[in-house]
């Protein structure tokens, strides 16, 4: 069975959720959950998460640890700017929708940079067509837009793909 | 007063204050994207300081809150690209002060 490690991976997630939802140590809701999460899993092949277990190589835990702690300060820093803005008498404004090319190969990688892209200072995703991410800024960068949309784009896609590839 | 509880009144303050901010956001943001910034950025972390903050103050709910967390950061970006993009094929709410944009001119191209 060639999606073994994925119905694993997405039993064990189910579980967890399972668990934490439920919060009981009666042997009858554990083996009802157990049951339950290896069903879904078999039934979607594992689709929920994918092979987690490639993530289980140091360099590669290391990699999604680090990527977490990124995101975490970049969404702090986006809130500080949004709040800082929205205070002013008159809002600084500028805005613009840019296109930078995409380099990343995995749906899943994909989706998570888009993700990242909206949550982080000042830049939110539109539309992703084909390798190309569209990206709205609410205050353009100083200089050539592209060129500084691409090296934004690419903090993320550099650390995404040392995860995913 | 315990320090959990002091701790746990500066989260769901905090987090009520990004929130706060997040609807003025909303409210005086010229155009639709950008109503979209604070609309997607603050709700985030404003929900995930608050549930941080309830979390503290009943530390037995803090799993369910942790996996509400888990689910806010994943599907509130995505809604707001739903939103971005039917905004952005919907001619009559375009915004006319953009300064560039590449999307429409690829759209353009195609046709």
């Amino acid at each position: 069975m060639k999606r073994k490690p994925a119905v694993v991976s997405t039993t064990v997630v189910l579980f967890g959720i399972w668990l934490s939802l439920t919060l009981s140590t009666d042997i009858q809701e554990i083996v009802l959950g157990f049951v339950v999460s290896l069903i879904t899993a078999v039934a979607t092949h594992g689709a929920l998460t994918g092979n987690l277990f490639r993530l289980l190589t140091p360099a590669k835990f290391l990699a999604t640890i680090g990527y977490v702690f990124f995101f975490l300060g970049q969404m702090v820093k986006a809130n500080i700017d949004v709040f800082f803005r929205i205070f002013r008498p008159v809002i600084p404004i500028k805005p613009g929708i840019v296109k930078a090319k995409l380099t990343l190969k995995s749906e899943r990688a994909k989706a998570i940079l888009a993700n990242s892209i909206t949550l982080t200072p000042g830049t939110i995703t539109i539309d992703i067509i084909k390798d190309e991410i569209f990206v709205h800024w609410v205050f353009l960068p100083a200089g050539d837009v592209h060129a500084e949309t691409q090296i934004m784009v690419d903090s993320f896609a550099g650390r995404l793909e040392k995860i995913f590839e | 007063m315990s320090f959990l509880d002091i701790l746990a009144h500066v989260f769901t303050g905090l987090g009520a204050l990004v929130l706060f901010a997040s609807g003025l956001g909303v409210f005086r943001m010229p155009d639709v994207f950008n109503k979209m910034h604070a609309g997607t950025k603050a709700t985030t972390l404003g929900s995930i300081l608050f549930l941080l903050g309830i979390g503290l103050f009943e530390p037995t709910w803090m799993p369910k809150l942790l996996l509400v967390v888990l689910f806010i950061v994943l599907t509130n970006p995505v809604s707001s690209h739903a939103l971005a993009r039917a905004a952005h094929n919907d001619a009559s709410e375009k915004p006319d002060n953009l300064i560039i944009d590449d999307l429409a001119d690829n759209k353009g191209g195609d046709k």
